[in-house]
């Protein structure tokens, strides 16, 4: 008995719950629904009708079909669209005012927002379902003019700046689950970085999702202002559910002149277990427009967790000489299934753009690479270079590759290539010959496999995706 | 369009199951219509509106026997058995090189009014890929059935002609090309197309290849001069065990031409080679489709695609290789390079990897790029105009496909054809 | 045979050759020496016609305005570069890229085309003298080669092109010893009264094999400084330094 405790805690070590007491709003989607989330919200009443403009064109959308991993149809009608710790009424002015039980939770996942203030000078907008209950840092930020806050909080004090950014880069009329996030998103993060500042720490946001059967519907814009730098963190764990769990966030980011923004995601959320019971599904919609000229936008991703991932974090290259990145690592284990990559769209004149994608394979799991490349008539002397590789372990598992490349400028250049392969055998044996059991070497040799994107992450973040790249293949090789 | 299927079905009965393969075939075509971007596998061809705006009068040939074709078509200095189609119909065949004994060649006509024959090649109309193909299955009135025995070389190339000439306009040509190549047995295949007087149509074209154990087919399709012509060619290839199929392709002219080319590895060792050269200027728009699925352990495939794009031409190439969970061992390889020339020319690539097996090697790599103003620099700096220095760097880069022919005259053969096509080309001067 | 007249030239507004003065009487050799950066290659890339640089002042070759032609055109009237950096061009045959070259240059200078027999013949006396394998000959043009080759190839065309005014443009650097021998016995087999040479270096080592009659320092866009051979050695000595201070 105790031995099975044990046993399933390793399994997925940041499975727990805690149990605070919810608000919910009562299942379903429908107007009214909408209207609570609003009203609770205290939101404005352009929001409450930008919300329900998204509402009706929902209703004429379709679930796209398309993606590779199919999964059971959802009911839309049977899940809570808001629930939030009731005591976040009112809000805590510091950490000391935080419900203690979510101080515990996040130190068990490892998070101690003081230690983390003290250490490491990043300030975590740690968001508990679906409300921001902490904020810190705050004072720094704001010395610099340096927004940085639940955007729950930005609709109501910064209406100018949401009005003119929301949906500027996701319309609402975007596809299903965009326009879904657009009508009923309960919280997110709102960063505005002025002209000519460079946001002095890496801002960090950690989602989790936690009250049963309730879809995340997060929203996050970034706005990085003429010649200003940002570097923003997301990570995730979850906790262990039976059910299947929905996660439809999106992401927008802005960048303008000579600004540069780089965002980076670890999600470790609740893959399912070893049948493919369970587990989150990852549709979240992520994109950066590089508004103004030498702008950059550069996408990190370590993928490990969800039973489905279906993200393509892409970058709209509009303004002449801007840059676009995507960096990729995604590891699928067991039953789980991940459809990712990215889309590069070169408008501008000398805009480049590079991908560099890794995909792991394991068990009985399936990952895709699916990518864009559109290099449009106007866009003179733009380039693109990207580098697919796969690895594969063990016979049940599947690795593809679609990249969809478009070229109508003939001075522009476009380099992809992609490999497939299985673990190499004599390293493995180097490795094993050196006195590393089999879980290191591969935990080595895997590490080494997508050491060019995981040194594209903060040092904060490396750290704990190194260790993840192991524990998320542990098991698949006998 | 006045595709008058009942006048057809009327003129073409013949009492067997065929009809009714025809009448549900075409039901098919009727539901889909012509493929339009909204289909995956047409995301860069919209044929539908192609031949809406250019083929609005296009018709189904009535059954007026037109076999005119002219002699000076025929290749010289090249020996060669023939075989003789126009308009999509047997005319002829002669194999003066080889044993008759060992070759059995009927006009497809012949087998499909034939009950016993016909369930031979029932099958082929089981195949429902897009509603081109049940089109095909439908308004099919020809075409060749090749059947070559076990353990029998060809001593010579076998060239088959397609002729086009004046009654063709403005019809849409169905016909199929069944070739069976028995154990042992190497067969070489070139096909030329050649129409009369520029004239429009639209043909569609089935190809099914059955090579058998360690049979070597070789097949090279020269398209270069079929100036208004719309064209869909589909190549179905079923290799089994140690055998070899070749293909190399010579896409050049024809206003559209789409080849879509699968082949399936049924046998280990089994491996297939599809090459080719897209070469375009004016407005054509070609595309190339190639899917190659790896079955058993030990296979191996490649393509090379090398295009070059002028004026306001389109080229896109879609490469899949698909390797099943049985296919340990696969050697897989694909590469696609292509040359924009001017600011109106696109190219699109899909290369795409769907990978089951874990013990393999397999990689695909693509690159569009305009020409390299340095090289141009360099040669003109030898003395070359600009015109030449582009044609050179054109023939030279084209030349690596040409390249991957392992038939010596043939490849001689194509090699002129290039260059004739290259000097064909007008450039134009825009210098800076 | 060429007279540069208060030559200025730019790339992307800034400046590099700054009023450059130079006249080339048939059958002289002339040697440039400069630090990086003080304008060598780009005087190579400007009287060959490269694209990109926005040039002022006067060139004349043969009497004729240069800056006016084409590339191919300076070409054809026997102007001739050995590139610092020769490319590497895939699927270029590297025999057909020759005859192809020599025949448009023969063509304009009034001669017979070639035929590949006659070529043949020619080529292979040609790559013996030099002590180049044929082989590369079959090869795609320059892909693979090693330095030596790449050099030793610019030499080949050299002498087969038969140029009025030969530019070497850091034709030494990356040579070892034997290979440098080589290119300077394919440099000196050519000296004749009608014929001159530009000599771009930046080491004086290659002035040891191929004696110039003048060597002119340039620094900073503008000839410093002219002598004879002995220049070259004194610089060697003091290094560019020095004669910038002067300068």
């Amino acid at each position: 008995m105790k031995q099975s405790t044990i046993n399933s805690s390793e399994e997925y070590k940041y499975g727990f719950t805690t149990d605070i007491e919810s608000i919910r709003a009562p299942k379903g989607l429908n107007g009214d629904v909408i209207k609570f989330i609003s009203n609770i919200k205290k939101e404005p009443r352009w929001m409450l009708e930008w919300r329900l403009k998204a509402y009706e064109r929902l209703k004429n959308l379709k679930e796209p079909n398309w993606q590779k991993p199919k999964y059971p149809k959802i009911d839309y009608q049977d899940l809570y669209y808001y629930s939030a710790p009731k005591n976040s009424e009112n809000k805590p002015k510091s950490l000391d005012e935080v419900d203690p039980r979510l101080i515990e939770t996040y130190n068990k996942l490892g998070i101690s927002l003081k230690e983390q203030e003290k250490l490491s000078g990043v300030a975590v907008d740690a968001v508990f379902d679906s409300v921001s209950v902490a904020t810190t840092f705050k004072d720094k930020l704001t010395e610099k003019g340096i927004i940085f806050c639940p955007i729950s909080e930005a609709i109501q004090k910064h209406p100018d700046l949401v009005k003119k950014y929301l949906g500027s880069v996701i319309p609402i009329t975007d596809h299903y689950f965009a326009t879904l996030n657009s009508a009923v998103f309960t919280d997110g993060s709102f960063v505005y970085i002025p002209q000519g500042v460079r946001c002095p720490m890496e801002l960090s946001t950690y989602f989790r999702i936690n009250a049963s059967e309730t879809g995340q519907f997060e929203r996050t814009l970034i706005i990085a202002d003429k010649g200003s730098y940002v570097s923003y963190l997301e990570g995730c764990t979850a906790p262990m559910r039976d059910e299947n769990q929905l996660h439809a966030a999106n992401v927008e980011l802005v960048a303008l002149d000579d600004a540069e923004i780089k965002y980076s995601t670890v999600q470790n959320w609740y893959p399912g277990d070893k049948d493919g019971k369970g587990g989150i599904y990852n549709f979240v919609t992520k994109r950066g427009v590089c508004r103004g000229r030498n702008s950059k936008i550069s996408w990190t991703q370590v993928e490990t967790g969800s039973a489905i991932t279906w993200k393509y974090p892409s970058c709209i290259l509009q303004g002449d000489n801007s840059i676009g990145e995507f960096y990729s690592i995604a590891i699928t284990n067991n039953h789980q299934k991940a459809d990712t990559g990215t889309k590069m769209i070169h408008l501008g004149k000398n805009t480049k753009s590079k991908i560099i994608s890794k995909g792991i394979s394991a068990g009985h799991a399936d990952n895709t690479y699916r990518g864009l490349v559109r290099i449009s008539s106007k866009a003179n002397n733009s380039r693109n270079f990207t580098q697919c590789d796969s690895l594969l372990m063990g016979n049940e598992c599947g690795a593809h590759t679609i990249p969809y490349i478009e070229n109508k400028n003939s001075s522009s250049n476009i380099e992809h290539e992609a490999t497939a392969s299985k673990i190499n055998e004599e390293q493995l044996f180097y490795c094993n010959q050196r006195g590393l059991n089999q879980e290191e070497a591969i935990g080595l040799i895997v590490n080494g496999f997508c050491k060019e994107v995981l040194q594209q992450l903060p040092m904060e973040f490396a750290v704990e995706a190194q260790k993840l790249v192991g524990i998320s293949l542990e098991g698949s090789v006998g | 369009m006045n595709l008058n299927f009942d006048e057809f079905q009327k003129a073409n009965q013949t009492g067997g199951e065929l009809d009714n393969i025809r009448i549900k075939n075409f039901d098919n075509f009727q539901k889909k219509g012509f493929p339009s971007k909204k289909e995956e596998s047409w995301k860069y061809t919209d044929l539908k509106t192609m031949l809406y705006n250019n083929l609005s009068k296009l018709e189904v040939p009535n059954n007026k026997k037109t076999s005119q074709c002219h002699d000076e078509w025929l290749l010289k200095n090249f020996k060669h058995n023939q075989i003789i189609l126009v308009n999509g119909e047997f005319v002829s065949s002669t194999f003066s090189f080889e044993s008759k004994d060992k070759i059995k060649i009927k006009p497809l006509r012949v087998i499909l009014k034939d009950k016993k024959n016909f369930n031979k090649i029932k099958e082929l109309f089981d195949d429902q890929k897009n509603s081109l193909t049940s089109l095909n299955h439908a308004l099919v009135r020809d075409g060749i059935f090749l059947e070559i025995e076990d353990n029998y070389s060809f001593n010579k190339p076998l060239v088959i002609y397609n002729f086009f000439n004046k009654s063709s306009e403005n019809k849409i040509i169905n016909n199929k090309c069944f070739i069976s190549l028995g154990k042992n047995s190497k067969l070489d295949v070139l096909k030329c197309y050649k129409a009369e007087n520029s004239i429009k149509y639209f043909n569609n074209t089935i190809h099914h290849y059955s090579i058998q154990e360690n049979a070597i087919l070789k097949q090279f399709s020269i398209n270069n001069n079929l100036d208004n012509s719309y064209n869909y060619h589909l190549t179905n290839v079923k290799s089994h065990s140690n055998s070899i199929f070749e293909n190399f392709l010579f896409s050049s002219g024809s206003s559209f031409l789409k080849n879509e080319i699968h082949c399936n590895l049924l046998g280990s060792y089994a491996s297939c080679f599809v090459n080719g050269l897209i070469l375009l200027n004016n407005e054509q728009h070609h595309e190339l489709k190639t899917n190659v699925n790896h079955r058993y352990e030990h296979c191996k495939s490649s393509q090379l695609v090398k295009s070059v794009l002028l004026d306001k031409s389109s080229g896109t190439y879609q490469g899949k290789i698909y390797v099943e969970k049985e296919a340990q061992k696969t050697d897989g390889y694909q590469l696609s390079r292509a040359l924009i020339f001017s600011e109106n020319s696109t190219f699109n690539s899909k290369p795409e990897l769907e990978i089951y097996a874990d013990e393999v090697k397999c990689s695909h790599g693509s690159t569009t790029a305009n020409i390299d103003q340095g090289s141009i620099f360099y040669l003109m700096s030898r003395g070359l105009s600009k015109k030449q220095a582009n044609k050179m760097l054109i023939e030279g880069f084209l030349n690596e496909a040409v390249e991957t022919i392992t038939d010596i005259n043939i490849k001689s053969l194509i090699s002129k054809l290039l260059i004739k096509k290259i000097n064909e080309i007008k450039f134009e001067t825009n210098e800076h | 045979m060429l007279q540069i007249t208060n030559l200025s030239a730019s790339i992307d507004n800034k400046k590099i050759l700054k009023g450059f003065n130079l006249k080339i009487k048939p059958g002289e050799i002339h040697a440039i020496m400069g630090p990086n950066g003080s304008g060598k290659s780009t005087l190579a890339n400007v009287l060959t016609g490269k694209n990109g640089y926005q040039v002022e002042g006067q060139v004349l070759y043969q009497g004729k305005n240069l800056l006016k032609l084409p590339i191919e055109e300076r070409a054809q009237k026997g102007l001739f570069m050995a590139f610092q950096y020769p490319l590497e061009i895939a699927g270029v045959n590297t025999n057909n890229f020759l005859k192809t070259s020599l025949n448009t240059v023969r063509k304009v200078r009034g001669l017979k085309e070639l035929d590949s027999l006659d070529f043949l013949n020619l080529i292979k006396t040609k790559t013996k003298n030099l002590k180049i394998d044929e082989k590369i000959l079959n090869r795609q043009l320059n892909v693979g080669f090693s330095g030596g080759e790449k050099k030793k190839n610019e030499i080949l065309q050299m002498t087969i092109l038969e140029p009025k005014l030969v530019i070497l443009d850091e034709t030494d650097s990356g040579l070892d010893i034997d290979a440098m021998k080589i290119v300077s016995e394919g440099v000196n087999s050519l000296r004749d009264k009608d014929r001159s040479f530009l000599i771009i270096t930046h080491y004086q080592r290659l002035l040891d094999y191929i004696k110039p009659d003048f060597v002119h320092v340039l620094v900073d866009g503008k000839i410093a400084k002219t002598g004879c051979g002995e220049l070259a050695l004194e610089l060697e000595k003091i290094g560019y330094g020095k004669m910038e201070a002067e300068g």
